[in-house]
């Protein structure tokens, strides 16, 4: 009797073989997790971050477009 | 008989005119005796007669001048001269005439030494003496001719003055003595002159000759050449003017001297002298000094001018060692002539040294050793203005659907915004940056977002002495000057290039065809923290109030992009084949049909055509290709439209769902969502990849995409190299996470509150903002934080529900036989808060899985876990087992670093 590995869903979810057939590192049922940590961006599988505002400002409504223009300013 | 005897003058005497001649006889006859002479043989002329009266012997004479030249002949006659003599002859000549023409003539100079005496005797000279004195000697008679006109007086003396005459003799043998010519012989030869170098001359180059002017008195010259004092003969005789004295050393004083020679002799020349070069002085004042810190990595070396340096050698290099020995490594080569030496780009905060060598031909001197340290450079603002990049958004915001968002600067986290009349934001609306100006297409309505230009307004065109100025020209008012961009209604819209433009002066310029602008602006706007906003049309008529010069813009237009430096619309839904292009660099054209290669294009207008798909989305990559993703198609424009170009197809049956559903990665790769699957077509636009169809066979169905109701978003995260992939209908949300670096696919969810409306990274100034932006649907723009363990919703956070299952894995070798889990080791990553766990077993696959489902975890077997985490006899039993990990709800976060287990065999499965 010896210790064994027991591989991790790196390769994230797949849902294309029979249940017997799940192939290593990947699953079936995941939610919510990357194959790469926050705490120590390792590859060991973790919680996602969390989505942070950036900005204090209330647009108003849906963002249904995002850009940003490089502006050559005044002095 | 009486005897008689001529005495004189004896038969053949020779007289010269004017002698008296003595005629004498002597005689014993008595009584008269005559004399007889004339030129007759018996002459007949009585010249006198002696009377003797006695016949004693007596000797009679008588003498007579005789000027007439002639031969004569005498005798005498008388009564009682018995037999007299036969007549004697005598003649008379001419006295001797002197000799003329004397060659050298008389007083001539310069005689040679060896010159003739030449003179012309007349007739009546039958004999000349030479005479020749030399100086103040005496005469002496060198020669006596009879014919000869021409004596040798033999080698005379140079530097002489000498006299000589011809004396010249008749038939008489009488002497006329000559005149007395002059002539001076050679005398010796100036001086050379014209020395080179010039005499006194130094730093004179170790391959100088010497030349000289040679008189024209002088034949031959001797050369003396030496270091000073010691000279010697170096050339005799010679009739050279140049000499080439060999191996000339540096620094050395030659004396030279050139004695001219003639046939007269040698003259001293003057003794002139000359100095060699010296080495150049050693190179001094360095820049940058020596020791130098913080110099600028673009710093080139310079140094003085030394004296008498004809070029420099330099040794840089970063090794103290190799410019202290001139190593070749370090040798910087050709060797140049100025005092300066470009160094390149330099190093950051690193030491140089260098050395410079000043040489000329006489050597070379080395400086010394200097050195100086590079600074780190600090991230400066290029040339002289800031470069900033704003956000910018637009928000569904049913209040204020007129709003523009921007950033203020490059501090967040606020944001603020114009407003711009039209704007709808509740209808769909796209942006594009290009510029410096946001271009934005809303309903049929378009605007553009100035950051740039500044406005002038307030103008009357009047098309007659004010124009509408051309776009690109050049308007001024006093030194200020902007460039024309763009024209709306009664305002000019430049970019400033120099001065500030201001109210109440006048603005002028000129178009390509010489056409006026001329005008007050009664407003001046210049670009400051909020920008100019303005709608979006086609430039305008230059020369009337109306008209269609620039052409028409599509009336609607949901898609603008930007290829090739032309704007790209489509998604007009009056015309959902179509797509259109303006010219190149310029978006306020849109006249098509012109043959100018930068014209505005649009389907209809070129071999192109029209796509025969409705476009949904525009896939620009720069200036390579262009994608048209349809909804059941994907064409690939290549090249330029107006110019030639291609539309092949990809694909026949993969469309895109819209036009936020694709993004790029790193590699260039494209990524597109098709209501079917992911795909990935390849860089450089290879065949489509389903990635999907092997992992998530029923994508369709799973992901279930509905125009009508979902908004898609796809953006490539560059921080953490993946694609998100999202689909959020009002609020609920349905994502994917595809970690690029393991090709693998991560199902999300977010709050309904922050589902994802719109995704852009935002490659901003500050760092900690340089993240992908994620547009949300409570209005907020949020982006993904790894030291947050949940999602900031505006009420607070909201854990994040995050589980994963591994299993089902057989708890034997094969899954027809139970096994038992022995014990189980989790190792949580440090850090982790805590995180459950839940161990399912069943008989067979599907059975862990549906317990999975319903969350009916087996055995009893489920706890929390921090730390490692050894859990010994576990009891699970079966022939699968399942583990699943799960948030607890709280805020916290976990990551499982290692799992591992023991497990045992047991029997057949039952």
């Amino acid at each position: 009797m010896s210790d064994l590995s027991i591989p991790l869903p790196y390769r994230g979810i797949n849902l294309n073989h029979a249940a017997s057939k799940q192939p290593l590192e990947t699953s079936a049922h995941i939610n919510n997790v990357r194959p790469y940590d926050t705490i120590d961006k390792r590859a060991r599988l973790g919680q996602r971050p969390g989505l942070v505002r950036k900005y204090a400002t209330d647009l108003g409504g849906s963002v249904v477009a995002i850009c940003s223009v490089t502006v050559v300013e005044w002095a | 008989m009486s005897v008689t005897s001529y005495n004189t003058p004896a038969d053949g005497a020779k007289f010269t005119s004017g002698d008296s001649v003595a005629f004498s006889i002597t005689t014993t006859a008595n009584g008269n005796i005559s004399l007889y002479c004339d030129t007759a043989a018996d002459p007949a002329t009585v010249i006198h007669t002696w009377s003797k009266g006695n016949v004693n012997q007596e000797t009679l004479t008588y003498s007579k001048v005789f000027s007439t030249t002639g031969t004569y002949y005498w005798d005498v006659h008388g009564s009682y001269v018995t037999n007299p003599p036969s007549p004697r002859s005598f003649t008379v000549y001419a006295v001797a005439p002197k000799t003329t023409t004397p060659t050298p003539t008389n007083n001539s100079t310069q005689r040679p030494l060896n010159q003739q005496l030449t003179f012309v005797r007349p007739s009546g000279a039958v004999k000349a003496d030479v005479w020749l004195k030399a100086g103040s000697g005496a005469w002496n008679k060198i020669a006596s001719v009879t014919t000869a006109l021409t004596v040798n007086p033999g080698t005379l003396t140079g530097n002489t003055t000498y006299q000589w005459r011809v004396d010249t003799y008749n038939g008489a043998d009488r002497l006329t003595t000559g005149d007395t010519w002059q002539f001076s012989t050679l005398t010796n030869p100036t001086k050379a002159t014209n020395p080179s170098p010039a005499n006194g001359s130094t730093q004179r180059p170790l391959g100088q000759v010497l030349s000289w002017t040679r008189p024209s008195s002088a034949t031959s010259c001797d050369v003396w050449f030496g270091p000073s004092g010691n000279m010697t003969k170096v050339l005799s005789a010679t009739t050279a003017t140049t000499y080439d004295p060999p191996s000339l050393v540096h620094s050395t004083v030659y004396q030279w001297r050139i004695d001219t020679k003639n046939a007269a002799g040698t003259t001293t020349g003057d003794v002139w002298q000359f100095t060699t070069v010296t080495p150049p002085a050693a190179p001094t004042t360095p820049t940058p000094a020596n020791g130098a810190t913080d110099v600028a990595r673009n710093q080139d070396i310079s140094w003085n001018a030394c004296a008498r340096a004809t070029s420099y050698r330099v040794y840089f290099s970063t090794s103290l060692a190799a410019v202290e020995q001139k190593q070749s490594s370090a040798l910087q080569s050709p060797d140049v002539t100025t005092t300066s030496w470009d160094t390149g780009l330099l190093g950051v905060n690193v030491t140089y040294y260098w050395r410079i060598i000043a040489i000329n031909e006489a050597g070379s001197v080395d400086g010394p050793v200097w050195n100086f340290i590079t600074g780190t450079p600090v991230i400066a603002d290029p040339v002289i203005r800031n470069y900033k990049k704003r956000l910018c958004a637009l928000a569904a915001n049913a209040a204020n659907p007129n709003r523009f968002y921007y950033s203020n600067d490059n501090v967040p986290p606020t944001m603020s915004y114009v407003t711009l009349s039209a704007l709808d934001t509740t209808k769909p609306c796209a942006m594009l940056e290009a510029f410096q100006k946001v271009y934005i297409v809303n309903n049929g309505n378009y605007f553009v977002v100035d950051f740039c230009n500044t406005a002038l307004g307030g103008i009357t065109w009047n098309y007659t002495t004010n124009y509408r100025p051309e776009r690109g020209s050049i308007l001024y008012q006093g030194s200020a000057a902007m460039v024309v961009d763009c024209v709306y209604t009664s305002t000019v819209y430049g970019f400033v290039t120099n001065g500030t433009f201001v109210t109440g002066q006048a603005v002028t310029g000129n178009d390509s065809s010489g056409r006026a602008t001329s005008f007050t602006p009664t407003t001046v706007t210049n670009p400051g923290a909020a920008p100019l906003v303005y709608p979006w049309k086609p430039y305008p008529n230059r020369l009337s109030a109306s008209g269609n010069e620039y052409g028409l813009m599509p009336i609607y237009a949901s898609i603008i992009r930007m290829y090739r430096g032309r704007c790209v619309l489509a998604g007009d839904k009056n015309a959902p084949h179509q797509w259109y292009m303006s010219e190149q660099g310029n978006f306020y054209n849109w006249a098509y049909g012109s043959e100018d290669q930068k014209a505005p294009v649009a389907g209809t207008d070129t071999d192109i055509g029209k796509i025969g798909d409705i476009i949904r989305a525009v896939i620009p990559y720069s200036d390579d290709f262009c994608i048209f993703g349809c909804s059941q198609t994907s064409w690939l424009l290549r090249g330029d439209p107006a110019v030639s170009a291609s539309l092949d197809n990809i694909s026949y049956v993969i469309g895109i769902f819209s036009d936020t559903s694709w993004c790029f990665d790193d590699k260039s790769n494209l990524y597109i969502l098709n209501p079917n699957g992911i795909y990935m077509l390849p860089q450089g636009i290879g065949v489509p990849v389903c990635l999907t169809e092997n992992i998530i066979p029923n994508f369709g169905e799973d992901f279930a995409v509905d125009e009508s109701i979902h908004q898609i978003c796809m953006g490539y995260d560059r921080i953490r190299h993946g694609i998100l992939i999202t689909k959020t209908t009002d609020g609920s949300n349905q994502n994917y996470w595809l970690d690029l670096r393991n090709s693998g696919f991560f199902p999300e969810e977010y709050p309904a509150a922050v589902g994802a409306t719109s995704l852009h990274y935002y490659d901003a100034m500050m760092a900690s903002y340089r993240l992908l932006h994620v547009g949300c649907k409570d209005g907020y723009i949020r982006a993904f934080d790894d030291g947050q363990k949940a999602d900031d919703i505006i009420s607070g956070f909201a854990p994040i529900a995050a589980e994963m299952v591994i299993g089902p894995l057989p708890l034997s070798k094969t899954g027809s036989v139970e096994g038992l889990l022995v014990r189980l080791n989790i190792t949580p990553a440090d850090g982790t808060d805590q995180v459950l766990y839940q161990i399912f077993t069943a008989k067979t696959a599907e059975q862990v899985i549906k317990a999975v489902e319903t969350a009916i975890p087996s055995a009893r077997i489920n706890g929390i876990v921090a730390n490692l985490l050894k859990i010994t006899r576990p009891r699970a039993r079966g022939a699968y087992f399942a583990i699943r990990f799960y948030s607890d709800g709280q805020v916290s976060t976990w990551a499982v670093d290692n799992l591992s287990g023991e497990f045992i065999g047991l029997g057949m499965v039952k």
